[in-house]
C-alpha cells in the first residue's frame, strides 16, 4: 500500500476517534498553523496549484470553486461540510468522521480561513448520530485548544463550528437541497444559478464540500501542492480512499494512489471474487454511475480515465456483482431505491422512477411484457432531464443496465422467469 | 424600452425583449409551448418539465434541451419547439404525469377549462400505457368555496406558491414527498386567505374547484359570459360573469393589465350569487297589490306629476346609489327633469360619509394627486396604510400591498383596529378613530421640520419615507373621516415634494362611490332627513338603495313612508317590504344589467350584462327611462345616449373639462374643486369618551355580497369588541351584551380585543337589510 | 404539553440561528424524542410556535423526511439496509427473518408497541454488509442467529427501561 495520507490515524476496520493530543502529536494542526500565517488568497492558491478535486462525486477543482466565493464581501459566508453520505455503496466519510474528527475540523479552519467564512456547518446523516456525536465532542476540544472560536491561535480570525444532525433523506447530499434543509425546510433543490458560492445558505455565499475533500486540505497546507500532486499516479494529484463492496472476498476500505487500475483494487485489495463465480459487473463509483463489465476492469480509477471508459469516478466506492447475479433483480433493487428517495419535485423523477421500478419487477417477477421494454427505454432517456442531478444519477446504472444486459430482461419477459441467480 | 434581440424559433426569427423569458417570449407569439407550472404572476418553477424545447446559444453551437421558463433569451439563440427529441420528452411527461391521475374527466369540474387535458393533447400523448395500480388520496374539507379533489394533482406547485408565496397565506402546505405529494391544509378547514378562490383558477387541473359551480354544474362552454366590473368594492375590479338557464353559476377573473391581472377577491368571486335571489316579490305591487309593470310604472308618473303640481319642484327626495351604475342614477336625475322638479337626490347614509366621499373623489379626479393602478401599487417601496383594514375595505388593495411587501417595502398601518396585514408591517399606529388625522398630520409635522425631534412612534415612519423612493399613501374613505382624507391628501402633497413619483389611493364605501360623487346637486343625508320629517318634501324615491339603512332601522322608514303622499321603490334586492311603498318596481340585479361604474381611479369601466332568461328583465336604469317615457318625455331620452359618458356626466350637471385616456382605462377628470371641499369640511366633532369603529368585513359587510350564501357563512359573528383595559374600566365582562353606539336598540355580546385602540367600540358593519340573515348573536 | 425547560432550550436553541427555521429539524428531533419516538399533531404545533412559522411549514418538514415520524412507532425501531451491498449479501433474507420473528411486515409495528421495522437506504457500512440498526445501534454482517440474539437483548434492554 502506498503512503497513508488520510487514513493515517484511521484504522478503517475499526476506527476509533483519534484525541486531540493524539492528532496534534501526529502533526495535526501543522497545516493550520501554516495557513494562518499566510494570506487566505495564497492559501486559496496552493490550494488550486495541489490540484485536489472534489470528493463528493463531480470532481470539481475545489481551488476554483473556492475562488468564486466573493472576498470583498460584508456580510456573513459559510463553510458547509457535506457529510450526508447516503449515496448506495459508499462508505468513506463515515471512516474519516469516526476515525480522525479533527483531520476534518483542521481542514474546514483552513477552508473557512480561506474564504474568510467565520461560520460552518458540519451537515450529518441521521445514521451517524454517533459521529455527530464525536464530531461534538472533538469541537469541543478544539475550542478549548484555541483551534476554533474567536481569534483562533491569535491570528484574529473567528470560525464557529456546529454539528447539524440531518433528519434522512439522500437528496440532501444534493448540496442546494442540502441548504434548504440546513434552513429547516423541505429539501428540494434550488434552481441554480445563482450557484451557492454566491447565494447559499439564508441568501449568503457558501460553500458546500465533501468530507474527504476537506480531510485533504491539512495535509496539502503542511506539505506542500509538490508533494500533494505527486501522491497520484499517471499525474493525477493525491490519495483517494476507495472502497469494495458486494461479492468480493474482502470488502474494505483502502487509501490508494488516485489512478490505481480498477482491476488491482479489485483483486488486490478486494481479494477477488466472494464466490465461485467471476465478475460480472461493478458500479466503479457508488450507485449513481455507469456499470463497467470486465472490459473496462483495466481502468485507472482517477476522474478523467473513468470518465473516459464510459463512467464516473463518483465516490470511488465499487459495487461489485457476479455471474451468479440476476442483473435485472439488481436493477429492481437499485431502482427502489431511487423511487424511494427522490424529492418529489419534478415529475420524471417524481412519477417516472416508481413506473421503472414497478416495471422492473414485473420482469423480475415474470410478469414482463415485451412492451415494457419500450416504457423503460422512454424513461431512461427522459430521466435525463429533470431538475437536479438526482434522476440522472439513476439514469447512470439504469441506462447502463438494460444497455448491457438487455438480453437478461429480454430473457426474464419471454421466459416468465430467472434462469440467472444463484 | 428594453433592447430588443433577434432569435429564431422553428426556422422564423423574432425581435424579442432581451433578457425575457423564453416561454413567456414564445407564448406571447402565440407559439404554444405546453406548460404547467409556469404562471406568468407566479414565474417558473421548473418542477413539472413539460416547457422542454432544444435550445442553442448560437447557430454554431448545439442545441440542448432546456424548460423554456427557466431560460433567458440572448442575441442569435436558436430554439426548436417541435423538435422531434423535445417533442418525445414533452409527451413521456404528460404521460408520467397521467399516471396516477383518475382520468375522471366526464364528471370533472374543470371539464371544458382543463389545462391538463389542453395540454395532454398538445404534447401528443394518446395511450395509456401503464398497468399498474393507481394511487390515491384522501380529500380534504376546506370551506364552502372550493371543492378539493386531491387525486387530479399534478404537482406543479402552482397552488402553494399562489398561496403561500403570492398571497402569503399560511395555512395551504405541501407534505409528503417521492411520488407522494400533497397540497391541502395540516387538518380539514376553512381556508383562511380571502384569496384562496385563486386557486380554481391557479390550478390546471381540477384539484381545487368552485364549490359552488360544481354544486349546478355547467360544462363552460355553456354558459353565457360577459365582462363585468366587480360592485362590491370600490377597485372595480374585472370580471367574467358565467350563466345559464336563470341563474347567475359563477365568477372568474377577467384579466386586466393594470388592476387585478389575473385574480381577484373571493368577495368577488362568491358575492356575485346574490343576483340569484330576487325580489321575493318579482311583479311590481301598488300598496301591495300585485299589478304590472305598465301599470305599476304609469300610477308612479301619475301621482309624481301630481305632486309636482300641488306642491311645487321641490316636494320630491330621492335617494340614488353609489353601487348602481352612472346610468342608474343619470336616469334618476333624467326624471325631475322630466317632472320639471329640482333634482333632490341623495347618495350617502350620513353626512361624514357625504362629506368624506366628495372629497376623496374630487381630490382624485381633479388630477391633485396621483393615483395609483394595482400593478403601479406592488411597485412602490413605501406603503403607509391609514384609516382602515384593506383587507377588508379593499381587498385587492391587500393582495398587491403584499405583492410590495414581497418586494420588500416597508409597511406601516395607521388605524383603530388591527387588520390581517399588521403582521407584515415595520410598526403600527394603534389610535382612536377620532385621532387619526392628528397622527397624519404629526407625520407631517415631522417630515417638513427635520430640525425637530420625531415622537418616537413615528419614528419610523417618517425615516422609512424620507428615505422611500417610490411612497403610496392608502386611505379610507369609508369611515366619514374628512380630517384624515385632509390629512393624507397633505402629507402626500409634501412627499410629492421631494422629487420623486408618490402615490396617494383614496378607498371607497362602493362600486361607483366616485362616479356619483361627482353629481353636483347631491344633497346631503341630513338635508333630506329634514324635507322628508318635516313633510316639506311630499314623495320619497328610492332607486337602488336600502331605506332601513338610510333611516335608521325599518321602523323609522316605515314611519317615513307612511308620512308620503307618495314613495316609490326601485330595487333589485330585498330590502324592504314591497307594502311599505305606494310603488314597488322589482328590478333586475347588477350582472345582468349593463352599467358604467368609475373606480377608486376616476376610471370608467363598462359592466356588461348577462342576458338570462330570469323573472326580471329591466334594470333600474331601464325602469326609470319608463317612467320618463310614461310622463310623456321621451324626446328627453333621445337627448341622452347613455352610453356616453359626457352625456351622462353632463346629466349630473358635472363639468369634466378632460377625459384622459390611458392605457385601457378612460378616466374622468371632475371639476368639484377640493378646496371648496375642504373648507366646507364639517368641524371636528364633541370629543367622547368611547366612540364607535365600524368593522367592515371581507364577508358581510358589503351590502350585496353579505346576501350571497357562501358569503353569508363565512361573515363573522355581530359583536362588540372593546379594548380589555376598557372593560375593566368600566366593569364589562367578556360575553355581557351591550348596547350598540348610535343604535341603542341593539345590545351585542362583548369580545375583547386587545389589538383595539383604547376609547373604541368596534361594531361589524352589518347593512341593515342583510343583519337579519347574518348570524348574529343579538339580545332583543 | 412540554415542560417549559424543554420549550426554553429549544426556543433558545432556535434564537441563536440568524432565521429561527434554521433550528425547526432540531426542535422536531427534540419533540419526537419527548413524545415517545413519534410526532402527535401537538408536537407539530409546538414546533410552529416555538419555531415562529405556520403549522403547515412544519408539517411539510414532518412529513418530506424519514426519520420524522407522524404516526406512533414501537419503543425500538428497527431499520434494515436494503441497499445495493447489502442486499447482494442477503438482506432480504434478514427483512423475512425479522418479519417472522416480529410477526409483522415490514413498515409496520408490533401489536405490542415493541418494534417498528423499516426498510434505511444504505448505512455506509458496505463493507460489512448486511448492515440494521437497533434504536441507535448499528450491527453489522448480520445473521439470523444474530437476530435472535439482538432481539432477545433488546426485548431486555426495552423491559429493563420501563
Ligand atoms: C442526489 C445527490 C446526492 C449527493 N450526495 C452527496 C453526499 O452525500 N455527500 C457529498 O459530499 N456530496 C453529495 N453530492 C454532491 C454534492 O451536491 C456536492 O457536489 C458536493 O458536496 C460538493 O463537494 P466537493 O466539491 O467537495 O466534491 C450529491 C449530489 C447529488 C445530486
Ligand atoms: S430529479 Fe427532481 S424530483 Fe428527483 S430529486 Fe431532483 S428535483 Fe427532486
Ligand atoms: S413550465 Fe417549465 S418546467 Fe414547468
Amino acid at each position: 500500500m502506498s503512503e497513508k495520507v488520510l487514513l493515517k490515524n484511521i484504522d478503517p476496520k475499526n476506527p476509533q476517534p483519534v484525541t486531540f493530543e493524539q492528532y496534534v502529536k501526529n502533526g495535526g494542526y501543522e497545516g493550520a498553523r501554516i495557513a494562518l500565517s499566510k494570506t487566505p488568497l495564497e492559501v486559496q492558491q496552493i490550494v488550486k496549484d495541489s490540484g485536489l478535486r472534489g470528493r463528493g462525486g463531480a470532481g470539481f477543482p475545489t481551488g476554483l470553486k473556492w475562488s468564486f466565493v466573493p472576498m470583498d464581501y460584508q456580510g456573513q459566508k459559510y463553510l458547509i461540510c457535506n457529510c450526508d453520505e447516503m449515496e448506495p455503496g459508499t462508505f468513506k466519510d463515515r471512516a474519516l468522521v469516526y476515525g480522525d474528527p479533527h483531520q476534518l475540523i483542521e481542514g474546514m479552519l483552513i477552508a473557512a480561513y480561506a474564504m474568510q467564512m467565520t461560520k460552518g456547518f458540519i451537515f450529518i446523516r441521521y445514521e451517524y448520530k454517533k459521529g455527530a456525536e464525536i464530531l461534538d465532542r472533538a469541537i469541543a476540544e478544539a475550542e478549548q485548544h484555541g483551534w476554533l472560536g474567536k481569534n483562533i491561535q491569535g491570528s484574529g480570525f473567528d470560525f464557529h463550528l456546529e454539528t447539524h444532525l440531518s433528519a434522512g433523506r439522500y437528496i440532501c447530499g444534493e448540496e442546494t437541497a442540502l441548504l434548504n434543509s440546513l434552513e429547516g425546510k423541505r429539501a428540494n433543490p434550488r434552481s441554480k444559478p445563482p450557484f451557492p458560492q454566491i447565494r447559499g445558505f439564508l441568501g449568503q455565499p457558501t460553500i458546500v464540500n465533501n468530507v474527504e475533500t476537506l480531510c485533504n486540505i491539512p495535509h496539502i497546507l503542511a506539505k506542500g501542492p509538490e508533494w500533494y500532486k505527486k501522491l497520484g499516479l499517471n499525474g493525477n494529484a493525491g490519495t483517494k480512499l476507495m472502497g469494495a463492496s458486494g461479492r468480493v472476498k474482502t470488502p474494505g476500505l483502502w487509501e490508494l494512489p488516485m489512478g490505481t487500475p480498477l482491476s488491482v483494487l479489485l483483486n488486490e485489495y478486494a481479494g477477488g471474487p466472494s464466490r465461485e463465480f467471476p465478475f460480472k459487473a461493478v458500479i466503479p463509483g457508488a450507485l449513481s454511475t455507469p456499470i463497467f463489465t470486465p472490459e473496462q476492469f483495466d481502468t485507472p480509477m482517477d476522474f478523467d480515465s473513468v470518465a473516459k471508459a464510459g463512467s464516473r469516478l463518483g465516490t470511488a466506492c465499487v459495487i461489485v456483482f457476479d455471474e451468479g447475479d440476476c442483473m435485472v433483480a439488481a436493477t429492481a433493487n437499485i431502482m427502489k431505491f431511487y423511487a424511494r428517495e427522490s424529492c418529489g419535485f419534478c415529475t420524471p423523477c417524481r412519477e417516472g422512477m416508481q413506473w421503472i421500478y414497478d416495471t422492473v419487477c414485473a420482469i423480475r417477477d415474470g410478469q414482463g411484457q415485451p412492451s415494457d421494454m419500450q416504457v423503460l427505454d422512454d424513461l431512461s432517456r427522459h430521466i435525463a432531464h429533470t431538475f437536479c442531478a438526482f434522476a440522472p444519477g439513476a439514469q447512470d446504472p439504469f441506462l447502463s443496465a438494460i444497455t448491457k444486459f438487455r438480453h437478461e430482461f429480454e430473457e426474464h419477459i419471454a421466459k416468465r422467469t430467472c434462469s440467472i441467480a444463484k | 424600452m428594453s433592447e430588443l434581440v433577434k432569435i429564431s424559433i422553428d426556422g422564423q426569427e423574432y425581435q424579442v425583449p432581451a433578457g425575457a423569458n423564453l416561454l413567456q417570449v414564445c407564448l406571447d407569439l402565440g407559439l404554444m409551448v405546453p406548460h404547467f407550472c409556469y404562471h406568468e404572476a407566479l414565474g417558473p418553477a421548473g418542477s413539472c418539465r413539460l416547457c422542454a424545447a432544444m435550445v442553442a446559444p448560437s447557430a454554431e453551437k448545439p442545441a440542448q434541451l432546456v424548460m423554456t421558463c427557466m431560460t433567458k433569451v440572448s442575441e442569435g439563440m436558436v430554439v426548436k419547439i417541435q423538435d422531434p427529441y423535445a417533442k418525445d420528452f414533452r409527451r413521456g411527461v404528460i404521460e408520467y404525469l397521467m399516471l396516477n391521475h383518475p382520468h375522471d374527466c366526464p364528471v370533472c369540474d374543470e371539464g371544458g377549462e382543463c389545462m391538463l387535458q389542453d395540454m395532454t393533447v398538445l404534447s401528443e400523448h394518446i395511450h395509456r400505457r401503464s398497468r399498474f395500480p393507481k394511487r390515491t388520496w384522501r380529500n380534504q374539507y376546506l370551506g364552502p368555496l372550493i371543492h378539493h379533489e386531491m387525486n387530479r394533482c399534478i404537482t406543479c406547485y402552482r397552488c402553494v406558491r399562489f398561496y403561500r408565496e403570492y398571497a402569503l397565506g399560511k395555512d395551504l402546505g405541501v407534505f409528503g414527498s417521492r411520488d407522494r405529494v400533497y397540497f391541502g391544509r395540516v387538518k380539514d378547514g376553512v381556508l383562511e386567505s380571502e384569496f384562496a378562490g385563486n386557486l380554481v383558477d391557479v390550478c390546471p387541473t381540477g384539484v381545487f374547484t368552485n364549490k359552488r359551480f360544481r354544486e349546478v354544474y355547467s360544462r363552460p362552454w355553456d354558459l353565457h359570459t360577459a365582462r363585468a366590473i366587480c360592485v362590491h368594492c370600490s377597485i372595480g375590479c374585472n370580471l367574467l360573469p358565467g350563466g345559464r338557464h336563470r341563474t347567475l353559476r359563477r365568477i372568474k377573473p377577467h384579466p386586466h393589465k393594470e388592476l387585478n391581472r389575473f385574480f381577484i377577491c373571493d368577495r368577488g368571486r362568491y358575492g356575485g350569487e346574490y343576483v340569484n335571489l330576487y325580489p321575493r316579490q318579482t311583479r311590481p305591487t301598488i300598496a301591495g297589490t300585485e299589478v304590472g309593470f305598465r301599470e305599476a310604472i304609469h300610477h308612479a308618473a301619475t301621482q309624481l306629476r301630481g305632486i309636482v303640481e300641488q306642491h311645487g319642484t321641490k316636494a320630491i327626495v330621492a335617494l340614488g346609489s353609489s353601487r348602481a351604475s352612472l346610468e342608474t342614477n343619470a336616469a334618476l336625475n333624467l326624471l325631475f327633469k322630466a317632472l320639471g322638479a329640482e333634482p333632490q337626490i341623495v347618495y350617502y347614509d350620513s353626512d361624514e360619509e357625504y362629506a368624506a366621499v366628495r372629497l376623496a373623489a374630487s381630490l382624485t379626479t381633479s388630477r391633485a394627486i396621483t393615483v395609483p393602478t394595482l400593478v403601479e401599487m406592488e411597485k412602490c417601496d413605501f406603503v403607509l396604510s391609514i384609516g382602515g383594514d384593506l383587507t377588508g375595505e379593499a381587498p385587492m388593495f391587500d393582495l398587491s400591498v403584499r405583492q410590495a411587501i414581497r418586494a420588500g417595502a416597508a409597511f406601516f398601518v395607521i388605524s383603530p383596529r388591527a387588520g390581517k396585514l399588521d403582521e407584515f408591517a415595520r410598526s403600527v399606529l394603534r389610535v382612536r378613530p377620532d385621532a387619526l388625522a392628528q397622527a397624519v398630520e404629526k407625520i407631517l409635522q415631522a417630515l417638513s421640520n427635520p430640525a425637530e425631534t420625531i415622537a418616537p412612534e413615528i419614528a419610523d415612519i417618517v425615516q422609512a419615507l424620507r428615505s422611500a423612493k417610490k411612497p403610496l399613501f392608502l386611505c379610507s374613505a369609508i369611515h366619514g373621516d374628512v380630517a384624515l382624507i385632509k390629512a393624507t391628501y397633505d402629507l402626500a402633497k409634501a412627499a410629492h415634494q421631494e422629487n420623486r413619483p408618490c402615490f396617494l389611493a383614496y378607498y371607497y364605501p362602493a362600486a361607483n362611490s366616485v362616479g356619483v360623487a361627482l353629481a353636483n346637486d347631491s344633497l346631503e343625508p341630513t338635508k333630506a332627513l329634514d324635507l322628508l320629517r318635516t313633510g316639506t318634501a311630499k314623495a320619497v324615491i328610492a332607486v337602488e338603495h336600502d331605506l332601513a339603512t338610510f333611516f335608521g332601522n325599518l321602523e323609522n322608514a316605515k314611519g317615513i313612508l307612511e308620512k308620503c303622499a307618495f314613495s316609490m321603490i326601485v330595487s333589485s334586492v330585498d330590502s324592504i317590504p314591497p307594502d311599505m311603498a305606494t310603488v314597488w318596481l322589482p328590478a333586475s340585479p347588477h350582472y345582468l344589467t349593463s352599467g358604467k361604474f368609475v373606480n377608486y381611479e376616476g376610471r370608467v369601466q363598462h359592466s356588461e350584462g348577462l342576458s338570462l332568461a330570469t323573472p326580471l328583465t329591466d334594470g333600474p336604469a331601464d325602469l326609470l327611462l319608463s317612467l320618463i317615457e310614461d310622463l310623456g318625455k321621451s324626446a328627453l331620452l333621445e337627448q341622452a345616449q347613455y352610453s356616453d359618458i359626457f352625456a351622462v356626466a353632463a346629466e349630473q350637471n358635472v363639468e369634466l373639462d378632460e377625459l384622459t385616456a390611458k392605457d385601457g382605462g378612460i378616466f374622468i377628470r371632475g371639476q368639484l374643486r377640493p378646496t371648496d371641499l375642504m373648507r366646507d369640511s364639517s368641524p371636528s366633532l364633541p370629543k367622547r369618551e368611547m366612540i364607535r369603529w365600524d368593522i367592515i368585513q371581507t364577508f358581510g359587510s358589503e351590502e350585496l355580497s353579505a346576501l350571497a350564501p357562501p358569503i353569508a357563512e363565512l361573515a363573522a359573528p355581530a359583536r362588540i369588541e372593546m379594548h380589555p383595559d376598557d372593560m375593566a374600566q368600566q366593569n364589562i365582562a367578556e360575553g355581557d351584551f351591550v348596547p350598540v353606539p348610535d343604535t341603542p336598540s341593539m345590545k351585542l355580546k362583548v369580545v375583547p380585543n386587545p389589538n383595539l385602540a383604547r376609547g373604541t367600540f368596534a361594531v361589524p358593519r352589518l347593512p341593515a337589510h342583510v343583519a337579519s340573515q347574518v348570524p348574529v348573536e343579538v339580545q332583543a | 404539553m412540554i415542560p417549559e425547560t424543554l420549550r426554553k432550550e429549544l426556543s433558545d436553541h432556535c434564537a441563536h440561528y440568524p432565521s429561527r427555521q434554521v433550528g425547526l429539524i432540531y426542535v422536531l428531533q427534540k419533540l419526537q424524542e419527548h413524545y415517545g419516538g413519534w410526532l402527535p399533531d401537538e408536537a407539530i404545533s409546538q414546533a410552529a410556535e416555538i419555531v415562529g412559522v405556520p403549522e403547515v411549514e412544519v408539517e411539510g418538514v414532518a412529513t418530506f423526511y424519514n426519520w420524522f415520524f407522524r404516526e406512533p412507532v414501537g419503543k425500538t425501531v428497527i431499520v434494515c439496509c436494503d441497499s445495493v451491498s447489502c442486499y447482494l449479501c442477503g438482506s432480504e433474507k434478514i427483512v423475512e427473518h425479522l418479519e417472522n420473528r416480529l410477526g409483522i411486515r415490514i413498515g409496520e409495528t408490533t401489536p405490542d408497541g415493541r418494534f417498528t421495522l423499516l426498510p434505511v437506504v444504505c448505512l455506509g457500512n458496505c463493507d460489512r454488509a448486511p448492515s440494521i440498526m437497533v434504536g441507535d445501534r448499528l450491527y453489522e454482517r448480520v445473521t439470523p442467529a444474530m437476530i435472535d440474539e439482538i432481539l432477545a437483548n433488546a426485548e431486555m434492554l426495552a423491559e429493563g427501561k420501563e
